[in-house]
């Protein structure tokens, strides 16, 4: 497979202020977001080429998920020994909490014998494919500032999130659809649109939000009784003034801007085709189930087969402060099915070995025990110290567990990943030299993984 | 005691100086050599690994970006230096790479350090760059004159075609008087010039009359509703907190004053103050503290759990980092965690400047402990500012509104009772005695009475739980507008002390420090009070050389697209250099010394240059030359706006409101949009009424986590963070907002509408007509003939005229040429 094909070129118009679609290269003239050029910083071969990145808002229990604790279990509802938390900073734990050991049983899946709670059955059936990072840890507490550093490596806003950092360096290779794609289930998480922004890069670069409700797109539909011929007809007037506007002026943004509005056109039918999931075989939608977000993860498939580089899908809402197990229980429902029918699918049709799927979120959980103690109503606080992500597809080595946690699961107790690590990793396996893709904004070279030393996890590499 | 015998000091001092050249440690034999062999690798001044350099002097004695001293004289314990060569585990040794060093090598550095760490000065110190030196106002150059023959040039053209003349450009012929008045029109203005004004200017299109024409442009109201927007930005300005909660804030009165402040030209320098420290000045009016929102603008973050000292010590640092960037030009935020790797502040300096506004009092705190909520409240100072009589007319109809909506609720709440009550004889004197008391008052009932009804009864009335929430918002707007209010800075009594937060961690407290400004920058006077007053002094006194450049630069961007500097947010060294570095200076000293600061009169001058009267036109020769027109050999043309997009399709379709001032309008937007979160008193979003739905986008709504998505799809920023420069992007998601935003649809439809009463008789006069509401000059033969048969086949397909006008309209609104300056 070779994915570099064409890159350059592609490379370098999605820096015309366009991203999508073929543009006139004339647009260079304008611009000065030129920093990068791909040659200095494609790493190594690319082993994905697209990215689905899993985010679970509010932050998912790690402990009753996938970081089993026996011993956790065994002190259940005893007082927390005081490393758990004398000395740190609790978004609510206060005074001396008591230990919550998971309710849930875990066992082992596939030939690796990977070790996953009996809320996520059907994820238990592509375990083969997961390699479970037990060790990631955070710098923030708090749903906004975490999330933005999850995306963006920054504690506040300002910075491009990942998404916008793929598509700036490698283009996009769909001609009629947005190269960054979001999607949303419940609640929007808390930093909001800032998690798919572009920052101080191009604003070509943000994520396009594709809606359940109203056009899937903002605008897309055209007015009510304008047919389709209309629409073209009026495309076609304004192309014709913009044309003789150009051939007297020559300025190549206007040659970008007729461009643009015929890549408008093509969404107006591609976005549809793309949402119409009655093309899909019988088969194929109870495997995904029911269900929005089951909808959407449809649909990632497809926006993957169709080329586009990076789908975010942002589920919620996972902070169990209270009333964890029930709460817990339909999450992971609603969840389960469609993300394992997604590997699945995705593997069925040999997309998985180039796509990279991640899944995390801002941080973990607590081993001790928030609020009213009683099974139903218990909860768990904001862990940073230790949490859970998962990685599968191109370039994963599947099937495995690295890092892991102490007995208790509050620290990590072997091989930290810090997030710039994961980021630097991500980009690794896109073909990027994390410390290559750089902008050059308030006066030097910004990257994704911050100033300090980000580290590509070799380990986790197939 | 035994008497020792007396040493002449002279010869104490000559002993001394041979125990040191005789026994001590040689710096430059044996110390210098170590580090040239093992170090400087990773820590010659080129590299600074982990902020440690050991190449000079100078690098030798910063602190490390940990903020630790790299040797301390005399005490190797305090010595990082020696900790790190002498570590046991070889993952923490340095050097990292080969073997550690030889016991005798370290014994060596131990001794050196002992013997008190003696390194002659080499005499290197940072370079100072040239935007720290002071701006001096050479003469403009002159040029080959029948470059600008009967060009009307002022001294920006003669810097401007010197430097061309070298690269063998010239200017383009001047742009033909009607799209140089739309030029100016929008780009003083906002707004496109009417038919009347084209006309007006077309009989008369001197340079006498165009000087006219900016005068009055400049004196117009709505100079300063255009002219807020790039302040506004840098400001960070939004109706809403930002981060998870996002919930509204009110701060729109200091938008309205520096809408006031920019038509009533107060002096930057002025300006400036006032927005920083107005507090402070003797006997502060209430327009000075109003000014003060402007760093109560940071984002504030009442996510429930947030840490209270947390949250201030980042808005502290976003203070600092938006006040670096607008009036030093400089990326002062770099020093946050460590010394700037490239421009001469260190960490502490950064903690020093920091300490200028470390003394207002904290912005929020946790409430509800004691349940465990931990649920985050603003607490920080608010002014409740005089309500003008434009207020109170708003107050009144947005009172009539509510009226108008609860009257709604409450006839259709009456009808679904009397449903409710129809099959009981006994009628309303079936239901609980609680709602008949609430019924009696009929149309008097409030809207907490009507949910109670509802409730009680268990009404079945669709979409009423929405209507009484939508009910909840309009009561909610009203509240704030009775009580208009804005937050802003104040002085403790009792100053809060600063420490270096080491590595940028708020937690770690390094050493303490008290107001000071960076020493590579110009002196702060004595006579300065050290507290935000002085600061703000100091960063409008005539010595700052960055102030002024900064401002001028931006002020380039927004008529040119791009700056003098092209890195208007750093002109640090790792900054752009000035493509024309005289003239910026030039502009700059006139701006201070000529002009006293007057940001219109700045303004003036670059308007009247013919560099900017020029036309667009690309010729084919420079375009080689010059590519990306840093020469200036055309006027860019830039796009619009998004702001400007919006006002201007609201003028010609004859929509746009002449209100000023005010509370935000929430114009109509999908409603899929709108994002509720938590805690949050808006569960939809509720446009605005009759002409509140047609102001100026200077007045729409700023919600940080959903701002008006047809601003952000023409790159408005959301306001999380200072902005210098908007992105000027081109892409599928702005043609989709101009053919189908509902918005753009009315718009459309209304200019038709406009087009076929006003537009005259005869559909060529119409056509043309039309063409110059929204382009202003005369539409092209060819031009006109396209638009006629797209006319004719639209009406003779459909049979209808009102349609064919609106497809005009469309076609029209849609132009590149319409949202750009041409």
């Amino acid at each position: 497979m070779d994915l570099n094909t064409n890159l350059n070129r592609r490379q370098l118009l999605s820096r015309t202020g366009a991203g999508i679609g073929s543009l006139a290269l004339g647009s260079l003239l304008q611009r000065d977001a030129l920093a990068a050029m791909p040659e200095a910083f494609q790493a190594v071969a690319p082993r994905a080429k697209s990215v689905i990145f899993f985010h679970m808002t509010g932050a998912p229990s790690q402990l009753d998920l996938f970081d089993e604790k026996p011993v956790l279990r065994k002190y259940d509802r005893q007082l927390a020994p005081e490393e758990l938390f004398k000395g740190k900073r609790f978004s609510f734990l206060r005074g001396h909490p008591k230990l919550l050991g998971s309710p849930y049983q875990f066992s082992k899946h596939g030939k690796s014998g990977l070790a996953l709670s009996e809320l996520l059955p059907r994820l238990g059936g592509v375990a083969d494919e997961l390699c479970l990072v037990k060790s990631v840890h955070t710098t923030e507490f708090n749903h906004g500032p975490a999330q933005l550093v999850f995306h963006t490596g920054l504690n506040r806003q300002g910075n491009p999130s990942i998404g916008s950092w793929t598509t700036y360096g490698l283009g996009s290779e769909s001609e009629n659809l947005p190269a960054y794609v979001v999607f949303l289930t419940g609640n929007t998480p808390g930093a909001g649109a800032n998690l798919w922004k572009s920052g101080f890069l191009p604003s070509v670069h943000q994520g396009v939000q594709l809606r359940g409700e109203g056009d899937p797109v903002l605008f897309l539909n055209s007015p009510k009784g304008v047919t389709s011929e209309e629409r073209r007809r009026t495309l076609d007037s304004i192309e014709a003034l913009n044309r003789q506007n150009f051939e007297l002026v020559g300025d190549p943004e206007i040659q970008t801007r007729i461009e643009q509005y015929e890549m408008a056109f093509r969404m107006q039918s591609s976005v549809p085709d793309l949402v119409d999931l009655s093309q899909e075989s019988e088969a194929t939608l109870d495997m995904y189930g029911k269900g929005e977000f089951a909808g959407q993860c449809l649909k990632a498939r497809r926006l993957v087969e169709r080329g586009v580089r990076f789908v975010e899908l942002f589920h919620g809402d996972w902070d169990t402060h209270a009333g964890q197990k029930g709460r817990l229980a339909g999450l992971t429902k609603e969840v389960d099915q469609p993300i394992a029918a997604l590997i699945t699918d995705l593997k069925q049709r040999g997309l998985l070995d180039q796509t990279l799927v991640v899944w995390g979120a801002e941080f973990g959980r607590t081993p001790m025990l928030q609020g009213d103690e009683s099974p139903a109503k218990c909860g768990r606080d904001h862990q940073k110290d230790a949490f859970t992500v998962w990685i599968a597809g191109g370039g994963i080595k599947g099937g495995t567990t690295y890092g892991s946690t102490n007995e208790l699961g509050n620290e990590v107790a072997e091989n930290p990943v810090e997030v710039r690590d994961l980021h630097a990793t991500m980009m690794h396996l896109l073909g990027i030299n994390h410390e290559k893709l750089t902008y050059r904004f308030q006066g030097f070279d910004q990257r994704l993984t911050g100033v300090e030393e980000a580290r590509v996890i070799r380990e986790i590499l197939g | 005691m035994v008497a020792r015998p007396q040493l002449h000091p002279l010869l104490l001092v000559t002993l001394l100086l041979s125990a040191i050249r005789g026994s001590g440690v040689d710096f430059e034999k044996e110390i210098f050599p170590i580090f040239e062999a093992r170090c400087l690798d990773c820590h010659d001044t080129a590299t600074l690994k982990g902020g440690i350099g050991l190449e000079t002097f100078y690098h030798a004695h910063l602190p490390t970006d940990a903020g630790e001293a790299l040797f301390t004289p005399g005490d190797v314990t305090k010595s990082v230096l020696f900790h790190v060569v002498s570590e046991a585990d070889p993952e923490k040794r340095m050097p990292p790479k080969g073997d550690p060093l030889s016991s005798g090598e370290i014994e060596l550095l131990k001794r050196w350090i002992e013997e008190g760490a003696k390194w002659p000065d080499d005499g290197w110190r940072p370079p100072k760059h040239w935007s720290y030196v002071t701006p001096v106002r050479s003469v403009p150059p002159s040029v080959n004159p029948p470059l600008l023959e009967n060009r009307h040039p002022n001294e920006i053209d003669f810097f401007i075609t010197a430097t061309q003349q070298e690269h063998g450009l010239t200017l383009n012929p001047e742009a033909d008087p009607a799209r140089l008045l739309r030029r100016v029109t929008l780009d003083l203005t906002g707004l496109p010039p009417t038919i009347e004004q084209t006309d007006a200017f077309l009989a008369d299109p001197s340079y006498a009359q165009y000087t006219k024409v900016v005068d009055e442009l400049l004196a117009s109201p709505s100079y300063g509703e255009k002219w807020a927007v790039p302040w506004l930005d840098l400001a960070r300005y939004a109706d809403s907190e930002g981060y998870q909660r996002d919930s509204p804030r009110s701060m729109w009165p200091w938008r309205d004053w520096v809408i006031t402040a920019l038509n009533e030209d107060k002096p930057f320098d002025q300006f400036s103050i006032e927005q920083l420290a107005g507090d402070l000045l003797p006997n502060a009016t209430e327009s000075q503290k109003i000014a003060t929102a402007f760093h109560r603008n940071s984002p504030l973050n009442l996510e429930a759990g947030t840490d209270p000292n947390e949250d201030h010590y980042k808005q502290i640092v976003d203070r600092v980092n938006t006040t670096g960037t607008i009036w030093l030009g400089s990326t002062v935020g770099c020093a946050q965690c460590h010394n700037h790797k490239y421009d001469p502040i260190s960490a502490k300096e950064y903690y020093e400047l920091f300490a200028f506004f470390n003394n207002t009092p904290m912005e929020s705190k946790q409430e509800g402990m004691e349940m465990g909520m931990a649920n985050m409240v603003h607490i920080g100072p608010v002014l409740e500012v005089t309500r003008s009589t434009a207020d109170i007319d708003a107050e009144l109809r947005a009172e009539a509104e509510y009226e108008t909506f609860l009257t709604g609720i409450r006839s259709d709440l009456l009808e679904a009772v009397d449903t409710h009550v129809k099959k009981d004889p006994k009628g309303r004197e079936s239901l609980p005695e609680e709602v008949q008391k609430i019924l009696e008052q009929e149309q008097e009932m409030n809207l907490n009475q009507c949910r109670t009804i509802s409730t009680k009864l268990a009404l079945k009335n669709p979409g009423m739980s929405r209507r009484f929430e939508e009910a909840e918002i309009m009561e909610n707007r009203l509240k704030e507008q009775r009580k208009k209010e804005v937050r802003i800075l104040q002085e403790m009594s009792e100053p809060r002390s600063t420490f270096v937060a080491k590595r940028g961690d708020f937690l770690s407290a390094g050493e303490k420090v008290s107001p000071a400004t960076p020493a590579a920058l110009h002196p702060f006077p004595d006579e300065f009070p050290r507290n935000r007053l002085g600061l703000a002094k100091w960063l409008v006194d005539p010595a700052n050389p960055l102030a002024a450049r900064a401002y001028i630069n931006r002020l380039w961007i927004e008529l040119f697209g791009q700056g003098l500097v092209t890195t208007p947010e750093d002109f640090g060294s790792q900054g752009e250099k000035p493509s024309h570095p005289e003239l910026l200076d030039w502009l700059a000293v006139s701006f201070v010394e000529d002009d006293h600061w007057s940001m219109k009169k700045s303004l003036r001058r670059i308007v009247l240059s013919a560099t900017y009267r020029q036309s667009t036109v690309v010729n084919p020769k420079s375009a080689e030359v010059d590519p990306r027109n840093q020469f200036l050999w055309r006027h860019p043309g830039h796009r619009l706006g998004a702001e400007m997009i919006r006002d201007q399709a609201l003028a010609i379709s004859g929509l746009l409101s002449e209100k000023r001032l005010g509370i935000h309008v929430r114009p109509f937007q999908p409603e899929t949009f709108w994002r509720k979160s938590a805690g949050q008193s808006e569960t939809y979003y509720v446009p605005s009424q009759g002409e509140d739905a047609y102001r100026r986008g200077v007045y729409t709504l700023w919600r940080r986590n959903a701002h008006y998505p047809g601003f952000a799809n023409f790159d408005a920023p959301d306001r999380s963070a200072c902005v210098v420069k908007r992105d000027i992007s081109n892409t599928p998601l702005q043609a989709l907002t101009l053919l189908n935003d509902p918005v753009y649809v009315e718009f459309a439809g209304a200019f038709g509408k406009r087009i076929a009463k006003e537009g005259g008789d005869g559909l060529d006069e119409r056509l043309e007509w039309a063409f110059r509401t929204a382009l202003t000059r005369t539409p092209r033969a060819p031009e006109l003939e396209l638009l006629r048969s797209a006319f004719e086949t639209v009406r003779s397909e459909s049979g209808s005229e009102e349609k064919a006008w609106r497809e005009m309209a469309t076609i029209l609104l849609n132009l590149h040429e319409t949202i750009s300056r041409s």
